[in-house]
């Protein structure tokens, strides 16, 4: 792998300094993702990822009520404060929105770093808040090698580069697959209301002139792809979207998610979300099923941290099977609900 | 690529390449030299540039997919010879029997992968 450090700025400030007071301590702000009700577990990592810098980790939770996310959100261990702002404009977490809070609250808590998970809610507001600091993102961060040096992949991860942020604040986004999730129990973080935050989202949102308009939801019994512990990805070998109900039933009796390669995608057999590749998701499960998926190394490097790869092709010649660890050359339509039987008999 | 001794050179030069990735990379020399010698040979009587051209496109693009390829496998193999996790989960993994370790949940997941 290569390795090179850009300097991204020219900024010294090893150690923060305002006010003619040097604060040595870093504090990292944590953005949280959820849904109003529950914390999603993207922000888990995050916080993993925060505490690696040995600084406070402070949580944002910008919503609108989401008590109940708040309270979570403080027994989350290694977390030290919560800061909880409401606004019925803050309730789906849009980038013009939600940006002025993180700023305002950058300037009031003296922050030396702000986090979010790389998913894509932090990558929606993650580069307007860079820009109205003005200072660089890092993007996808993979590891943390100190407190403004961090690793992340470019090329598609074919190469990890090794990036040095001399910005007096760091922001980034952090690769979930990449850091543990932390314990949900075990914190006692203090709970900090904001009250300063209506005018700010307010004028933001007149300003911007933006509205909620609605979203659509496609509600899934599944864990969360991302997290999953066992993927079942279908691609353009599947034929129709209707195919897809079979990978669904063997991920069901897995407990697991179903993805889709770009192939699947394009061809309209599922929806978007599903995508897992480079333009997709990133997925690192414990075991990934490929199932008529050729191998395009596009789609690879999106499931390249997968513990255990296997393959189910009719060709056996498919690059698929030059990295699966199990492969299994046969027709799809008869192996896949066999395999779904052999499973349900063994449980 | 104007003259045809010019892509004579070109192509030669291209299958040099496609054998030394493999005897760099996991596919193996011989291996390589089994797949491409034949498309290789195929294409031998071309004389229309346009289409050698083509082909040389098309080469080129092969190239670097093997690459992407060479450089994925390298960077499984030593997360497997690395990486704890990896190795544990990778050698408890049951091919027989389809389980994870430490499962409590999902999977037992029968030989369907004796085939």
């Amino acid at each position: 792998m290569f390795r090179f450090v850009n300097k991204l700025n020219h900024i010294n400030s090893s150690l923060l300094i305002n006010n003619g007071i040097r604060y040595y301590s870093s504090k990292c702000l944590v953005v949280a993702e959820h849904d109003n009700k529950d914390l999603l577990s993207s922000t888990l990592n995050t916080i993993t990822a925060a505490n690696k810098l040995g600084s406070d980790v402070l949580l944002l939770v910008a919503g609108n009520n989401c008590k109940s996310v708040v309270d979570k959100a403080t027994k989350i261990k290694g977390v030290k404060t919560v800061f909880h702002a409401d606004h019925p404009l803050l309730e789906h977490g849009l980038a013009e929105t939600l940006s002025p809070v993180v700023v305002g609250l950058k300037e009031r808590q003296q922050l030396t770093h702000i986090f979010t998970p790389a998913t894509n809610f932090g990558k929606n507001f993650i580069p307007r808040v860079a820009a109205l600091l003005d200072v660089g993102a890092v993007s996808d961060i993979t590891s943390i090698k100190s407190d403004d040096t961090f690793t992340h992949p470019i090329y598609a991860g074919n190469a990890i580069a090794t990036v040095k942020s001399e910005d007096a604040v760091k922001i980034g986004t952090i690769r979930t697959t990449a850091f543990e999730k932390a314990p949900v129990e075990g914190g006692s973080a203090a709970v900090e209301q904001l009250d300063w935050i209506a005018p700010l989202v307010d004028q933001a949102a007149s300003s911007t002139n933006i509205k909620w308009e609605g979203s659509q939801v496609i509600k899934s019994e599944r864990p969360e792809l991302t997290g999953a512990r066992v993927v079942v990805s279908g691609g353009r070998g599947m034929k129709s979207g209707e195919n897809f109900k079979m990978l669904e039933e063997l991920a069901d009796t897995m407990g697991g998610a179903v993805g889709a390669s770009r192939a699947a995608v394009d061809s309209g057999f599922v929806s978007n979300d599903l995508q897992v590749g480079q333009t997709g998701k990133v997925v690192a499960p414990e075991l990934y099923i490929a199932v008529g998926i050729s191998g395009a190394i596009q789609h690879l490097a999106g499931m390249k941290d997968s513990k255990v790869i296997v393959a189910i092709n009719k060709d056996a010649e498919a690059p698929i099977f030059q990295v699966a660890d199990v492969g299994l050359v046969g027709d799809l339509f008869k192996v896949v609900p066999e395999l779904t039987e052999a499973i349900k008999k063994a449980k | 690529m104007t003259s045809l001794t010019e892509t004579r050179y070109i192509v030669k030069n291209l299958y040099k390449q496609l054998l030394y990735l493999g005897r760099i990379s996991f596919l193996g020399v011989e291996n390589v030299r089994n797949k491409a010698k034949p498309q290789f040979m195929a294409n031998a009587h071309l004389t229309d540039l346009n289409e050698i051209n083509q082909c040389i496109e098309r080469t080129r693009y092969v190239i670097k997919e093997v690459e992407a390829m060479h450089r994925f496998h390298k960077y499984r193999t030593l997360k497997k010879a690395y990486d704890p996790e990896f190795q544990k989960i990778n050698d408890q993994f049951d091919i027989e029997k389809f389980t994870l370790y430490n499962n409590n949940n999902n999977s037992n997941n029968n030989n369907n992968s004796k085939q």
